[in-house]
């Protein structure tokens, strides 16, 4: 149910607000959150078994054992919308950052409280914080490098 | 070894043959190649068409090491010398070109047993799919490339 909670709000968040004129421009932002998302499912599921998933139910999670849906239709509209609304001024960008790293982190929070994710020894909340703001800057910084020729 | 050979030898031709000043240009289709690379090579962990090896890497990070060093490498390049105005027949043979190292390269791993091919996977199916990916490739550069010229026709 969280899965697919997730995947309408990213496709029905994607539709409602996303400025589709910009598309072009915000791609790449897509395309990195989806390779970020999948590196790190890569690197934390498959090779550090940090975290595992459980009761999947969308199509694809049988079969890469990860919430695909999620991580192809949630985080890349989110991603989306993240660099659209990102506020011009310093401070601001800090507390926007902030405020959306905690909202994945609290999203994530859920998922572990239904058991949908099974978190091993020694990860903490706090830990996957730093993984989303770690997301975000990243996301930032390659839309800034690809905006990069447009500014001059 | 030979991983790590690959991984070094493929951003020294980047550096080499990258054009710097069109970075932010071919940035995307780098990324979109190493996102297809993860994609699939979280598919194999389950399915088992094809895996590798090769001292010292284990198993699952020889595909993490091919999708920070050629796949990202070899879309760049490609999309950077693709003759965008020249005849389909001119295209079609620039994708070949590209396509037939791929291929060649992946037989040599297969025939040092550093990559070992499982079930029904073929190389005539690793041939298909390289022109697919290619394909991909120089379709969603077209995003990026159009959206740049619009901006600088403004």
């Amino acid at each position: 149910m969280h899965i697919w909670l997730l995947t309408a709000t990213g496709v029905l968040s994607f539709l409602l607000l996303a400025d589709k004129s910009r598309f072009r421009e915000l791609y790449p932002g897509l395309l990195f959150m989806v390779y970020f998302r999948f590196t790190g499912q890569y690197i934390f599921v498959e090779i550090l078994h940090v975290w595992t998933y459980k009761k999947l139910s969308t199509p694809f999670s049988q079969i890469m054992n990860i919430p695909v849906f999620v991580d192809l239709f949630f985080y890349p509209a989110m991603g989306y919308l993240y660099i659209q609304y990102y506020p011009k001024t310093r401070p601001a960008r800090l507390f926007y950052a902030i405020t959306w790293a905690t909202a994945f982190t609290i999203n994530e929070q859920i998922a572990v409280r239904g058991g949908i994710i099974e978190q091993q020894a020694g990860w903490h909340p706090f830990l996957s914080f730093l993984f989303f703001m770690l997301m975000l800057i990243l996301l930032i910084v390659q839309h800034r490098f690809y905006s990069r020729r447009r500014q001059t | 070894m030979s991983y790590i050979l690959l991984f070094f030898l493929s951003w020294a031709v980047f550096y080499l043959f990258i054009d710097f000043e069109r970075m932010p240009e071919l940035y995307p289709s780098g990324l979109l190649s190493s996102t297809l690379g993860i994609w699939t090579d979280l598919i194999m962990i389950r399915f088992k068409l094809w895996d590798y090896n090769g001292a010292p890497l284990d198993a699952l990070s020889i595909p993490l090491v091919l999708d920070f060093s050629i796949y990202p490498v070899v879309a760049m390049l490609y999309v950077q010398y693709f003759p965008h105005r020249k005849p389909i027949l001119r295209k079609t043979v620039y994708i070949l070109f590209w396509v037939l190292p791929a291929i060649f390269l992946e037989w040599i791993y297969l025939m040092r047993g550093e990559m070992q091919h499982h079930k029904w996977w073929s190389l005539w199916l690793s041939f298909i799919s390289d022109w697919i990916i290619y394909a991909i490739l120089i379709g969603a550069y077209m995003i990026v490339r159009n959206h740049l010229k619009q901006n600088q026709a403004r």
